[in-house]
């Protein structure tokens, strides 16, 4: 591995990023700087209401001293440019400011405790989501592939346009009105149960809740995996060297995981990172539906309530997991192929 | 005799019906013998030789006749055994194409160490050891092992499908076309090594090629086909000695360009290969052939042999 390349494919992510969270500091400035604004006046109000004996000159004047003080620790009298430059620096060091409506579970009002609560959870779901019907995909295409035409090699390929057609969320809600409704074996949504159960019961809690989202998400995705793996897997077993590994004798199990799997493998990983990463970032209907508590229904929440700060924080930190999972694909493209060579 | 093959048929079941690719042939090789087979694209040599390995892909199939390999038949063996028991232990193949017939993303010595480890249960030291040492019968050096192969020139890339061919010392190796891809000076190179690889190690091949020049350089016996039979079966003396005696054989022959000698214009045969969903009547060569008679179009000639180890299908030489 090139430690240059690395550095430089890093740094290179990096700056992506700074220049994305700029447009958005553009894109979003007049509004939060709006709600910088409102939560001084907010701040000065109580401050006053603290003051005792005080004539309302000295009031007046207290609130022009302190209005001023603060606009000038929030860098609010300089100009339009300099202000977005600030508005970047604090997005990318995490410096949201507060919510304008929105609470974490633990009542916080940081845009930043927001989004950082609702990341695990997204990351938890989607991960496992992905694990579980990436496997099945995987192996399903792979014997797909080898007998194309076969009865499991159709069955799939229309699974997978059925599948691909059909909205997450309303297979979701028919799901749930068959599993939490007909028959009451799944909770309708959340993560939790009230009140909060202790120790290991905890965290098969967490599980029983998460168990309807997953199987909805699996039952809709495995299809469209196993039919791109056996797509890509059937052309790379018609090329000669999957015969001439036949011909050295080879048992299928090798030919088929070891050569073509590995010949094919920059392109499945690509597949199933880029499928990761827009479910963490962006299922906002799907969570919604379910009430889990990720990213998406901070997102549903944040526009609904026009939570500017928890959105351009929700935003930041989509693109940011992006951005690294881009980077990651790249780096690891060396590895899966030594035909891709790094930094050249 | 090391390989018998008797009437062998190998037919594919396509969805416009039966395509004849190989239609009753019958030869076999002695130890130590090179067996050229010789033919026009698409007359069934390279099905020839991936039938040896048991090898046709659907829809085809091995429709008919014998294949045995030290009096071991073979085509009626399971998958497993056959990659077990006969594939690269007995026989293996130089394939056609042999720079796409390494994988990409395996280094060579991962791809040769895996065959052996497979099949003799050996340490991968020393299936490491034995790969090195067929490498360098090849003439490569030993990091060569570590070498992808897209870091490979072509040369080095036959190079090494043909030691790692002769890996586990299997009797028979077939060679598809093994130096069609290569400059001349490459295809000098890669002849001597083969036929000194022989001497040495004592193998047998089958030499499939439409390159007439390159069989009178390396095989001992040559077998001719056409549109899935063969028309005619020699010596290497009866076929390039003298006259040959099938019409076919004689186009083949003078097609063939001509290195010391000036030719106007070289022969070539009017026509193409028959279409074996619908082979011709008769003689499967009568629409090309410029002696063809009545006989030719009604009745098929059998392969007969007209002197000691010379074979001729042809209605003319009776």
């Amino acid at each position: 591995m090139n430690w240059r390349y690395v550095a430089r494919r890093i740094l290179a992510g990096f700056l992506i990023y700074v220049l994305i969270i700029f447009i958005y500091s553009c894109i979003f400035n007049a509004v939060l700087e709006e709600t910088a604004r409102a939560n001084i006046e907010e701040q000065i109000m109580q401050e006053m209401m603290g003051l005792r004996n005080v004539t309302p000159e000295q009031m007046a004047n207290y609130r022009e001293n302190r209005r001023a003080e603060l606009y000038d620790r929030y860098h609010l009298n300089e100009p339009v440019f300099q202000r977005i430059i600030w508005r970047t620096i604090d997005t990318i060091t995490f410096n949201y400011g507060r919510a304008t409506s929105m609470r974490s579970a633990s009542q916080s009002q940081e845009a930043r405790d927001i989004v950082f609560e609702a990341l695990p959870n997204s990351i938890l779901l989607f991960t496992t989501d992905i694990l579980i019907s990436f496997t099945i995909g995987l192996f399903l295409g792979l014997k797909n592939a080898q007998k194309p035409g076969s009865l499991t090699d159709r069955s799939t390929s229309i699974g997978a346009l059925v599948s691909m057609g059909l909205p997450s969320w309303w297979l979701g809600m028919v799901f749930m009105m068959i599993f939490c409704y007909t028959f009451k074996i799944f909770p309708t949504g959340g993560i939790h149960s009230v009140p909060l159960p202790q120790g290991i019961y905890y965290y098969l809690d967490i599980l029983y809740h998460m168990a309807l989202p997953l199987i909805t998400l699996v039952v809709i995705g495995f299809w469209g995996n196993a039919y791109i793996v056996r797509n890509l897997a059937v052309s790379a077993l018609q090329e000669d060297f999957v015969t001439s590994a036949r011909a050295r004798g080879l048992p299928e199990r090798k030919v088929l995981y070891g050569h073509t799997l590995r010949t094919i493998s920059p392109a499945v990983m690509t597949m199933g990172v880029l499928m990761l990463l827009g479910s963490i970032g962006g299922n906002l209907i799907f969570e919604g539906i379910f009430s889990w508590p990720g990213l998406g229904r901070v997102y549903w929440v944040a526009l609904q309530q026009n939570d500017i700060p928890v959105l351009v924080a929700d935003l930041s930190i989509t693109t940011g997991i992006f951005i690294m999972g881009v980077v990651f694909l790249d780096l690891i493209y060396g590895f899966l192929d030594p035909r891709i060579k790094a930094g050249d | 005799m090391m390989l018998d093959v008797k009437d062998l048929r190998v037919y594919f079941y396509t969805r416009n019906g039966v395509v004849h690719a190989v239609d009753g042939i019958n030869f076999g090789i002695k130890k130590g013998e090179t067996l050229g087979i010789v033919g026009e694209s698409g007359c069934g040599k390279t099905t020839t030789g991936m039938a040896i390995m048991n090898m046709i892909s659907r829809p085809g199939k091995i429709a008919g006749g014998s294949i045995s390999i030290d009096g071991r038949e073979i085509s009626s063996l399971t998958e497993t055994a056959m990659r077990k028991e006969i594939r690269w232990k007995k026989v293996s193949m130089v394939f056609q194409g042999a720079m796409n017939c390494l994988t990409p993303t395996y280094t060579v010595g991962k791809q040769m160490v895996e065959t052996i480890v497979y099949h003799t249960r050996m340490e991968e030291e020393e299936a490491l050891e034995i790969a090195k040492k067929y490498l360098a019968h090849v003439g490569l050096k030993e990091d060569v092992v570590r070498r992808y192969p897209h870091e490979l020139s072509g040369g080095m890339k036959q190079r090494v499908v043909i030691a790692t061919a002769l890996l586990l010392e299997p009797e028979l190796v077939i060679c598809d076309e093994p130096t069609t891809a290569l400059d001349v000076i490459v295809q000098a190179q890669i002849i001597n090594l083969l036929k000194r690889l022989k001497k040495e190690l004592n193998l047998s091949y089958i030499f499939i090629t439409h390159d007439l020049s390159i069989e009178a350089e390396v095989a001992d016996r040559l077998v001719v086909m056409y549109a899935g039979k063969i028309v005619e079966l020699g010596t290497n003396e009866h076929i390039y000695g003298k006259e040959p005696m099938h019409p076919y054989t004689q186009k083949l022959l003078a097609s063939t360009p001509r290195l010391r000698e000036k030719v106007d214009e070289l022969d070539f045969i009017p026509g193409t290969p028959p279409d074996l969903l619908n082979p011709p009547s008769g003689c499967r060569f009568h629409p090309r052939c410029p002696y063809a008679f009545d006989r030719c179009r009604e009745e098929e000639p059998d392969l007969i042999e007209i002197e000691e180890g010379h074979r001729v299908a042809c209605w003319r030489v009776r």
